[in-house]
């Protein structure tokens, strides 16, 4: 029975912006923390060939989860050795709700495409 | 459902501490003149805040933060020159309190600053737990 | 005129192909079992959330959906199957 299939498809991509929205409400609670590192979340094969994340933090490494979370090497904004960037915090959350919203209306189309199938239109 | 929980914990935290650190330089403003009753100038507060991240939560991309004490601050008092004072010492400067008023007033808006991204944030999770629910029809 | 006898006995072959192929009432019950299966699984999530697992809600959701589609779809299938038997019935033999 495969009739999930599309579902299952959008479930990894819910589950990276989910995880992202977690990081990145750390990111604006701790951004006045001494010694903090912004963080992110990239998935898996993306993390080796990108120039922005040089120094990873190999936090969970086999997390299976496809992606994981590591320290972004970003110009210092403080003397407190914190970088995070609160506008650009504030804007990955926008983008992140944006992208959560998009997948969830994929979701939402395949359960409604599905249950219309199944009642013919009726009821 | 505590996954969720978590996650609007993260934000109350940096409200709460963006709190504390308000009330902390509301005091400071308020002693800016102030001196204890053995004559020591007053010492301004500071907060410390400290990112809670151990393997556990960063693996889950939860970083709370928390305050770990608020401690007078060890920067030397102010000496101004005012022979006058009849807190002058010998050479005719007097001690006081190493409050930075423009300092103070940047932390202020700072900690508003963070205050309302934390609130923002906090509002963001909150739609996204209502959307999702809403798959339930 | 010679009346040669209807052969009816089915040949090698096809006899062959009808035990191979699973039967109607082999896809039912895995069906049945399928859709057993995708309650049980959002009942499992349900306990583990109730308990305080570590479950995101948008997958609680999901798998959710994805049980109660599949009683949707038991449901119509059965009703179908109703429907059919009742016009069985209803045919003169």
């Amino acid at each position: 029975m495969d009739i999930f299939g599309g579902i299952d498809k959008v479930l990894p991509h819910l589950n990276f912006v989910w995880k992202r929205h977690k990081v990145i409400l750390s990111n604006i609670a701790n951004a006045d923390t001494p010694n903090y590192r912004a963080k992110d979340v990239v998935m898996e094969e993306e993390s080796v060939g990108k120039l922005k994340i040089t120094r990873e933090r190999h936090i969970n490494p086999k997390s299976g989860e496809g992606f994981r979370v590591v320290d972004v090497q970003r110009r210092l904004v403080g003397n407190d050795f914190n970088n995070v960037s609160l506008e650009e915090e504030m804007a990955k959350l926008t983008q992140n709700r944006v992208a959560y919203e998009a997948y969830m209306r994929m979701v939402r189309g395949s359960v409604d495409k599905l249950n219309n199938i199944i009642k013919e239109g009726r009821q | 459902m505590n996954d969720l929980f978590r996650a609007f914990n993260i934000s109350a935290s940096g409200m709460y501490a963006q709190r504390v650190r308000m009330n902390v330089v509301a005091s400071n403003l308020a002693n800016y003149e102030s001196y204890r009753a053995n004559g020591e100038p007053f010492r301004k507060l500071e907060v410390v805040f400290q990112a809670l991240e151990d393997p556990k939560n960063l693996s889950k991309g939860e970083v709370p933060v928390r305050v770990v004490e608020i401690r007078e601050s060890n920067e030397p008092f102010k000496l101004v020159y005012d022979p006058t004072n009849p807190r002058a010492n010998q050479e005719g400067y007097v001690q006081k309190p190493n409050v930075e008023l423009v300092k103070e007033m940047a932390d202020m808006i700072t900690a508003v600053r963070s205050y309302e991204a934390n609130l923002n944030a906090f509002s963001a999770t909150r739609e996204i737990a209502q959307r999702t629910l809403e798959l339930w029809r | 005129m010679e009346i040669r006898p209807i052969n009816l006995t089915i040949s090698p072959e096809r006899e062959k192909a009808k035990a191979g192929s699973p039967g109607f009432l082999d896809e039912l019950s895995k069906f049945i079992h399928w859709v057993n299966q995708e309650q049980q699984k959002a009942e499992a999530i349900k306990d583990a959330v109730m308990k305080g697992a570590d479950i995101p809600l948008h997958q609680m959701v999901v798998e959710f959906e994805k049980a109660g589609i599949a009683l949707n779809l038991l449901i119509q299938v059965r009703n179908k199957l109703v429907e059919a038997f009742q016009e069985l019935n209803r045919m003169q033999v």
